[in-house]
Formats: structure tokens, sequence, C-alpha cells
């Protein structure tokens, strides 16, 4: 199974949270202190790079948390970007980690929505939109031997041991001498082993890089989501349960609204970021005016909608600038 | 027309007589182009099933309204804020029969019909509003709820109200989820 989309990092867990239909925590992330949603502040500070400071509940045996201090500025959500670190936490493991993120109060950064996508009732993807993509490339001159192990998986070369400068373990081979290589051949039709093999071709200039999902792929998680949504709803303790609301990673959440008509809207965006719940309503709110009202558009196809798209992106860059929506907006 | 960011107006008026002429004149092409008042019915009722099953996303998405638990809940919400949404009536709600899942929506007033004094000579079981059924019949279905939709009294036809009537077959489950042992 392809995992690109999160790197295994030591301090990866894969935290899910199915929530009944009435829900017993309330989420403080929409309940934001009016003085933090003002948009000057937040134009103000959104170049600074500075620390996060984020209040933790306490832990039920009275220790601190130890967390790395990250630098924190626009451009650097993801773990993909060179030198940062991967927050590291020290956490209990139980259930009461699930809500570190909760309590986040200080200024809040303009970060990253990174993607979105809808899926039919039956678990087809009918919608995606890249809104935010980090990439960090690095290319970078070698000699042979070559001291990155590189193993080919689906249809990619991808280091697998031998991490150095800017360059990961999980990073794509997506370059080589400025040629772009196409799966596991290089622009030639050479064979990208059989070429880096040759001590002839030295010195070689690789580019590597985090690949970027083909469509197909992107169709296949789709799918796979919406099992795992299914499945979420079955394996809760709670009866009555609805599927998978959020899935929350070191860097990314995922947060997923299902309608009443079984399409569901999935938005990928950065921890800190809030308000995704109401930009999900908004999300639905778009997709009921500009792609059902288009007398062209048969439900469950794909939306090929420039209105829809149009004002999705508005929406979006609305979520992070200024955070969750009034209640008149 | 552009929207300006995200500021939705709320519900910008278009003239109810606009709305109300369309639909006669809807009506009036389907009646010169079908001889038979069955075809005509029918042809209504399948344009409201395509009109129901997009409405009712824009109703989720406006309303905010939570599952319903029951039939007689989803009657209620119908009646009381889809109806009054999109119509501006608020229809009552009658049960005629709990243990068959049958109720009835009573509309003394229908702004579809009220500039019609009687049907034509010649089309006696035209059912006027056969695209209210079809919609709420389409809308049911996008929830999962497979319903008949029917007019019991209709007031073109001589009735006081017009009654329609709703009953509800079995419900159709989309997750199965019945694996449990």
């Amino acid at each position: 199974m392809t995992s690109t989309e999160v790197r295994p990092t030591p301090s990866t867990e894969l935290r899910t949270r199915t929530t009944t239909e009435v829900r017993p925590t309330k989420r403080t992330s929409t309940a934001f202190p009016p003085s933090l949603s003002a948009g000057p502040t937040m134009a103000a500070r959104s170049g600074e790079r500075r620390l996060l400071l984020q209040r933790l509940p306490a832990r039920k045996d009275g220790a601190a948390w130890a967390r790395a201090g990250n630098p924190v500025g626009k451009g650097l959500p993801s773990g993909a970007g060179a030198g940062r670190g991967v927050a590291s936490r020290v956490s209990s493991g139980g259930s009461g980690s699930l809500s570190l993120l909760r309590g986040v109060k200080g200024p809040r950064l303009a970060m990253g929505i990174f993607s979105v996508f809808v899926v039919n009732k039956a678990g087809g993807l009918v919608y995606q939109l890249e809104h935010y993509a980090p990439r960090a490339e690095t290319e970078k001159t070698f000699s042979f031997p070559l001291e990155l192990v590189l193993r080919p998986h689906d249809e990619r070369l991808l280091v697998a041991f031998g991490q150095r400068d800017g360059i990961r373990v999980g990073h794509a081979v997506l370059a080589i001498n400025g040629a772009e290589v196409s799966g596991r051949f290089t622009a030639d039709g050479k064979d990208v082993l059989e070429y880096l093999a040759n001590p002839a071709h030295y010195p070689v200039s690789i580019r590597f890089g985090r690949p970027r999902l083909s469509s197909n792929e992107k169709l296949m998680l789709a799918s796979m989501f919406h099992s795992l949504f299914a499945i979420g709803s079955q394996l809760s303790p709670e009866p009555g349960s609805s599927g998978i609301e959020m899935l929350e990673t070191d860097t990314f959440k995922l947060h997923c609204f299902q309608t009443l008509t079984g399409i569901k809207f999935v938005v990928l965006a950065d921890p800190r970021q809030s308000g995704i719940d109401a930009l999900l309503r908004k999300i639905y709110e778009i997709y009921s005016d500009f792609a059902l009202k288009n007398p062209f558009y048969s439900l469950e196809m794909p939306i090929r909608c420039e209105l829809f798209d149009q004002n999705l992106k508005l929406a979006l860059e609305v979520a992070e600038k200024a955070g969750p929506f009034g209640p008149g907006l | 027309m552009s929207r300006q960011g995200n500021r939705r107006p709320e519900n910008p008026k278009i003239s109810r007589e606009l709305f109300v002429l369309t639909y006669g004149a809807l009506v009036a092409q389907l009646c010169k182009d079908y001889e038979h008042d069955e075809d005509v019915n029918k042809s209504l009722e399948t344009m409201g099933h395509s009109i129901g099953i997009r409405l009712v996303e824009d109703f989720l998405a406006r309303s905010a309204v939570k599952k319903c638990r029951s039939y007689s809940e989803t009657i209620e919400i119908i009646a009381q804020v889809a109806f009054k949404m999109y119509l501006g009536i608020t229809p009552t709600v009658t049960c005629n029969s709990p243990a068959r899942n049958e109720f009835s929506l009573i509309l003394e007033k229908n702004p579809l019909m009220d500039f019609v004094e009687e049907l034509p000579a010649g089309r006696s079981s035209l059912c006027y509003c056969s695209l209210l059924c079809g919609a709420i019949r389409g809308a049911l279905e996008m929830i999962h709820l497979d319903a008949e939709v029917t007019f019991i009294q209709d007031a073109l036809k001589g009735d006081d109200v017009t009654e329609i009537g709703i009953m509800f077959l079995k419900k159709t489950e989309s997750k199965k989820h019945k694996r449990n042992k």
C-alpha cells in the first residue's frame, strides 16, 4: 500500500476519532476568542517565523509535556521541508493524547489547507483540489558509488536508506541530469537503476523530492478512505456512530464530513488550522449551489464546473486567513 | 454576476408571479405535447423527481437539520422547514396509519395554483401539482427513504384542500452493517 502521504517518523501515530451523533466534547477550535479572529493582526504576523506556543492539557501523571520547539512560518507546514524537525511529543499514549491540539491558545498563523476531496456515495472520487502542496525538492550531484539506497516501489524509485542533506527516506527520483524520469525509466527509456550502476555515467545530478500522487492513486485512496469510513462506524464502541470524522497525524489532519445523502467532503489541512468544521459546511453549500444547480451536471459524476472551482478556492482562502466562518458570512 | 467573496445574499427575491407563470407555462406546454393526462402527470412527476434529488442537498446544506429518527420526524421537517423554506407555506401533517407508515400533508393554499380556477374540459385527471409529488419523492430517495407520494385530494378537482399522501416503503440502508453477531 502506498503511504507516501504520511511520512514514517519515529513519532508517527495514526490517530482516528469517531464520534457518536451526540458529540460529548466541545471542540474549542470553533469557539475562538473574537480578538484572535480579527483580520489585520493575522496579516501583520503572517510573514514572521516564531515559536508556536501551545498550552497542552495537564498529563495524568503530573509530568510536563516534552515538545521540540518548532520555528514555524508560512511555507513549512509539512515535514517535507528541509531542516524542520518533526514535532516529537512525549505522550502518554492513551486517550489523553487525542486532544492534544484541542487547546491551542495564542495567535494563530495562516497555515495551509492542503487539499479537498469530494467522494460520492459509491466511494468514487468526484472532485479533487490540491490547494497547497509543499514540495521540497533537492538536486545534488553525485559521484560513483551512490551512497543512497534506491528501491523500486509502485512504478517509482524511492530512497530506502542513506538519508542525507535534504534527501529523506521516501523521496522519489524526479529527474536525472535535468531530464525528468518517467517512473523507473529515464527520459531516453533506459532503466534508472542500470543507468546509476554504470560508473561511466557519473558524475550525475539527481533531483529528489516527495512524489506527487497521480490521479489514479488519488482515486484509489478515495475509495480506500470510503471503506475505512464505513469500517470506522462499525468499530466504534458506541452504537450508532458516524464514520471517521477526523484523522490526525503529526503533519496533517484529515477532516471528513458526510452528508445525510452519503456524499463525503474530505479536507486535509495543517494540524493547527482551525475552523475546518465550518469550512466543510461551507463546501457543502458551495456544492449544492454550483454543482447541483448546474443542470448539465449529472449526480455522482466528476464535477467539472468552473464556478464550483472558483468559489471553492475563494472559500479556502478565506478559511486560511480569517479562520472560522462567522454565522452571518 | 459575480459573487462578492463568500457573502451569499440570503434568498434573493424573485417574483413569485414569475415562478407561478413559469410553472403554468410548463404544464400548458406539456398538455399540448401529450394527449393523455397520465403522460402529462408522469412527465411532471419525473421532472419533479430530478428537482427533488438536487433540492434535498440544498435544503440540508442550508437548514442543518439533524438526521431524523422516525418517519413522523421526517414528515414534520418536510412540512415545517422545507415547505416553509421553498414555497412559503406550512402544510398540516396528519397521520393516516402509523403502522403502515402513511402520512398526509394538507395544503390549505397552494401558491402554484393561485391563478388556476379549474381544470380545462377533457383534462379531468390531470394532477396539476405532480411536480411537488415528484420532488418529495426524489428528496426522500436521496436520504434513503423510499416513499410513494400521491394526491389524495386535489383542490382543482373540487375538493376543499389539496392533500398529498406519503407512504413510506421499506427503508433502504446504504451501509450494510448488519454483520454484528
